[in-house]
């Protein structure tokens, strides 16, 4: 009896250390797997991001700009951009995050000194086909028959189109009573006077992430190059004083 | 052979309308014809891979532990896929991207795992995995080609009909719902047609 019991035992104990040894080595293989393609490809997917934010610095700035990389100071979480017309800096370029429904929402955006928006751009997003990923969608005036075929138009997200013009430092309005694309030119007009932009049919989730998202990114950075400037203007301040003083005395 | 695994998957056990399978993604991606193709290559494609490899290693696994070692090559196999998409691809990322993390939760998956390769040999695994692959990517075109065209007047993101008013319903999870459920009553009933007729 004792030795029967004592060999069942063992049996199952066996079972459990079998059922062990499986699961690890399974997870052990696939985690290699995933971290051997992880290593296989960080280079490439970095240089395929570069590419990409460079393609949407571009839009979110007008024609014509030369783009400088700032690199953080403090506490920014990333690099920003400086837009320059011959010597004068027309905007900076940020890039931010939106909180959406089920991903985030990773968006640059351009904007005058004062907070007004000059472009925005969607980078990635992975929210519900359909409904959330409007956000990037491009509409098209062609009828399917003539256009099935034919090259797509090349056009602009209008999701990203409505945020031209809108202040950041003031509340961004949700209109929900029609989307953007189907508002007259009047109706686009008041609702950007009121600082408003219009929601996607059935994801104002997404719509308020995006919202939300560069009045956040907006207030971060636009302080922070505030703040740097007033540091400049006052340390070349300081040092004019200085020479000044230098001058008077030596006179 | 081909012939019948092709046939079974696309039409007598099709995975949305008779084993009523992945509904989640299915009301998710069936709002736009382009959004149907690409979750229904998307998923035809991982959906054979991982059929491949879970019959494969079936005589390893131990039963007590089968569905965590499917779901960890599932979701391996995803990863990759949306890694090298990244890496390569960056286009079709672009089109694909947002469905390829919505077929780790695509219970068709695990199903086809459950109930078919881990009992058959590798030649009919890859098979089922293409046949059930095409099934539901044929049904979810169906799906959203009703969808689409009624709740947003457009087809292939192109306008459909001049003047038409959409019913912005059908785009929303309610109408997905009504449509799955009045494509299966027409299946059904043809279903029931036809073996009283006989």
């Amino acid at each position: 009896m004792c030795g029967r019991h004592y060999t069942e035992r063992l049996k199952r104990m066996f079972d459990i250390i079998k059922l062990t040894v499986v699961l690890v080595v399974v997870s052990v293989v696939a985690g290699l797997a995933i971290g051997i393609t992880n290593k296989q490809t960080i280079t490439k997917i970095e240089l395929q991001n570069k590419l990409a934010e460079e393609l949407a610095l571009k839009i979110v700035f007008p024609e014509g700009v030369t783009i400088e990389r700032c690199e953080p100071s403090g506490d920014l979480p990333g690099p920003y951009w400086v837009g320059k017309k011959e010597n004068a800096t027309i905007g900076y370029a940020i890039k931010g995050i939106g909180r959406g429904y089920s991903s985030d929402i990773n968006f640059i955006a351009g904007m005058e000194p004062d907070g007004r928006i000059l472009g925005l751009t969607i980078l990635s997003q992975t929210e519900t086909p359909g409904l959330g990923t409007r956000v990037q969608e491009v509409l098209s005036k062609k009828y399917f028959w003539n256009g099935l075929f034919s090259k797509k138009e090349a056009d602009f997200p209008w999701f990203c189109k409505q945020f031209k013009g809108i202040d950041v430092t003031r509340d961004i309005k949700i209109d929900k009573t029609s989307e953007w694309h189907l508002k007259s030119s009047e109706q686009k007009k008041a609702l950007l006077d009121e600082n408003g932009i219009s929601a996607i049919t059935g994801s104002t989730i997404s719509t308020r992430a995006v919202s939300s998202g560069i009045k956040k990114y907006a207030y971060l950075y636009l302080n922070a190059i505030k703040q740097q400037k007033n540091e400049t203007t006052q340390s070349t301040g300081a040092a004019e004083a200085t020479d000044t003083l230098n001058q008077q005395v030596t006179q | 052979m081909i012939r019948e695994e092709l046939k079974r998957g696309i039409f007598t056990e099709n995975p949305i309308f008779i084993l009523v399978l992945g509904l989640c993604p299915s009301l998710a991606t069936s709002t736009s014809l382009q959004n149907a193709l690409g979750m229904g290559m998307a998923a035809t494609f991982v959906l054979t891979c991982s059929n491949v490899i879970i019959s494969m290693i079936k005589k390893v696994i131990p039963d007590k532990v089968r569905i965590p070692c499917y779901i960890v090559v599932i979701a391996t196999f995803v990863t990759i896929v949306q890694l090298v998409l990244k890496a390569y691809l960056p286009d079709l990322d672009k089109a694909l991207g947002i469905f390829v993390p919505l077929i780790v939760v695509n219970c068709i998956i695990l199903a086809r795992a459950e109930a078919f390769a881990s009992k058959n040999n590798i030649s009919r695994s890859f098979l089922d995995g293409i046949g059930i692959g095409l099934g539901f990517t044929a049904s979810l075109s169906i799906l959203s080609i009703i969808r689409e065209t009624l709740g947003a007047n457009k087809l292939w993101g192109l306008n459909f009909l001049p003047g038409f008013q959409p019913m912005t319903i059908f785009i929303l999870a309610p109408g997905g719902f009504f449509t799955i459920a009045l494509v299966m009553g027409i299946i059904n009933y043809m279903r029931q047609k036809k073996e009283t007729g006989k």
